[in-house]
């Protein structure tokens, strides 16, 4: 029954993490678009650029 | 960050880094090595399970030491799992990552190790269960931890492989499935860890460590890999993007919060916490909400392209899939709620439901994914029949398998309430278990028939089945 104390806490922490990821996500503007990135899949080659990605190419 | 990550990996991103030729075909390479692997898996684990099932009629059929029912059983179930369905979707998570990343592939010699990692856990795994070694009765971790760690070291490769890839993706976005396949391994690798340690195995401890194992390998480790697929593979084969993204993004982060806390329905009424396993239940009904939204945009994405005939058997197969999500996973909603699972919980019925999802939504997942994917890679498509005959044997012989075992499971669990003997119970079963090995024989038939297919789209002669990529709007749209 112990193992609780060791899986529950475990679990929060995890849970935690899964929000903290979340949170990163969304500020890094991965869900501002929700209508461009799903023709991701139907592109084989080369797909969409947006205009605030500065990345060097 | 994600500029960051991107300038950080070593080789930049560009659109002509993405799949020469050569790349290509090493890619290919690898999702064909994964295929052909988890096809030998799917072949022996089923002829194991196939054996099984008709130990239930026949109990001193092929009993020597061996065959015994009890070793079997979980050379089946850990064979199909770690074996068949791991590998077949780790093939599939490879080539979805690469395409939907517009990338290369980070090291195909990481895959490759990968692959053997998960060949020597299974292989191993198998023998040392078959000689009577294992980890006591603890449901999908019966090899001797050793191997399971084995098992791990080949999840923490892939994983690294796969995030690789990612980083150097060409486009900004992370595309869902992505999401779904990465999601999905770092929590298989936290559970496997989990799983390993050795302390509290032990009691009740065990009790809650098996209960959080066991449901999260199931649906942290399979579901997810197999929703990322079906995000990827469904949209290519209709050549028409997923209904909502939007939806697809909710569906992932609930599914996230409410799976990891519901394996303990799988302990209701024992001594674990009542309030642990009302926990457990509340989290099983909120798994409704990605459950019903993801299976809706699927089947939204589909609209108009499933009415009247197939148009196509690949989608046919990741319809059979969604289905299979759909009605299997809520199902396991329904099986929670205490007054229900009173009746069926420890009957055949679980049997069923574990079929319906393993096979009704993970494999034809899988065999969707590799009929809409594997042409794509290697250029050769099957052949048209034999993909028809492997879709209807499939179809038919799971449909029979997982309604009867509903059926009897249910007789089963009312002649346990009512306090008759159990031998009444098993006599009651006996016509269920006869109807499950039909059920089995046809799913067998149409593995060997899958195996055909599998080498005609990678080494032997090209058959003639279309392109997998459906024509946009064709006239069902009219």
């Amino acid at each position: 029954m112990n193992a609780l104390l060791i899986l529950v806490p475990i679990t929060l922490v995890l849970a935690g993490i899964a929000v903290g990821l979340f949170f990163w996500a969304v500020n890094h503007a991965q869900f501002e678009d929700l209508d461009t990135p799903k023709i991701l899949p139907l592109l084989d080659a080369a797909p969409p650029r947006h205009g605030n990605d500065d990345a060097p190419r | 960050m994600a500029v960051a990550a991107q300038s950080l990996s070593s080789v930049p991103p560009s659109r002509a880094a993405t799949g020469s030729p050569e790349e290509d075909r090493e890619l290919s390479r690898i999702f064909t090595a994964y295929t052909i692997s988890a096809t030998f898996w799917l072949l022996f684990g089923t002829a194991v399970g196939l054996l099984l099932a008709f130990k239930f009629g026949a109990p001193d059929f092929w009993a020597a030491k061996y065959l015994t029912f009890g070793r079997l059983r979980p050379i089946h179930t850990n064979d199909v799992f770690y074996g068949f369905a791991s590998i077949a979707l780790v093939g599939c998570a490879y080539y979805v990552t690469v395409r939907s990343c517009g990338t290369r592939l980070y090291s195909a010699t990481l895959a490759r190790i990968g692959l053997w990692l998960f060949n020597i856990a299974a292989v191993a795994g198998t023998i040392a269960l078959d000689l009577g070694y294992n980890w006591g009765d603890l449901e999908y971790r019966e090899w001797p931890w050793p191997i399971r760690l084995v098992f791990f070291a080949a999840l923490v490769v892939t994983v690294w492989n796969l995030l690789a890839t990612i980083a150097r993706r060409a486009s900004k976005d992370i595309y869902l499935s992505n999401w779904y396949i990465i999601g999905g391994f770092l929590w298989t690798c936290v559970i496997c860890l989990v799983a390993i340690l050795p302390w509290y195995q032990k009691g009740l401890g065990q009790v809650a460590i098996s209960g959080y194992f066991m449901h999260n390998a199931v649906g942290m480790w399979f579901t997810p890999l197999a929703l990322g697929l079906f995000y990827y593979a469904i949209p290519k084969v209709l050549n028409r993007p997923i209904y909502s993204y939007a939806l697809g993004v909710l569906a992932f982060w609930t599914n996230l919060i409410f799976y990891p806390m519901l394996g303990g329905h799988h302990f209701l009424f024992s001594p674990l916490p009542w309030w642990l396993q009302t926990t457990a239940i509340i989290c099983s009904v909120g798994m409704l909400v990605p459950v019903l939204g993801g299976s809706a945009n699927y089947l939204l994405t589909m609209r108009g392209r499933y009415h009247g005939r197939i148009e196509s058997y690949p989608l046919a197969f990741l319809f059979i899939g969604v289905l299979g999500y759909l009605i299997g996973s809520t199902q396991g909603t329904v099986e929670a709620l205490r007054s229900l699972q009173a009746a069926w919980h420890f009957t055949s019925f679980t049997v069923g439901h574990s079929h319906l999802t393993m096979y009704g939504f993970v494999t034809f997942a899988v065999w969707g994914g590799i009929y809409a994917l594997l042409p794509l890679a290697t250029g050769k498509n099957p052949g048209r029949f034999g993909v028809a005959l492997h879709f209807w044997l499939a179809l038919v012989g799971v449909s029979i398998y997982v309604i009867s075992l509903s059926i009897g499971g249910t007789v089963q669990g009312l002649d346990w309430i009512r306090g008759k003997p159990f031998i009444q119970s098993v006599i009651d079963m006996e016509p269920y278990y006869l109807w499950r090995g039909v059920g089995g024989i046809l799913m067998f038939l149409s593995h060997i028939v899958f195996a055909w297919n599998v080498w005609r789209m990678t080494k032997g002669q090209p058959g003639n089945a279309p392109s997998p990529i459906m024509e946009p709007e064709g006239e069902a749209a009219a």
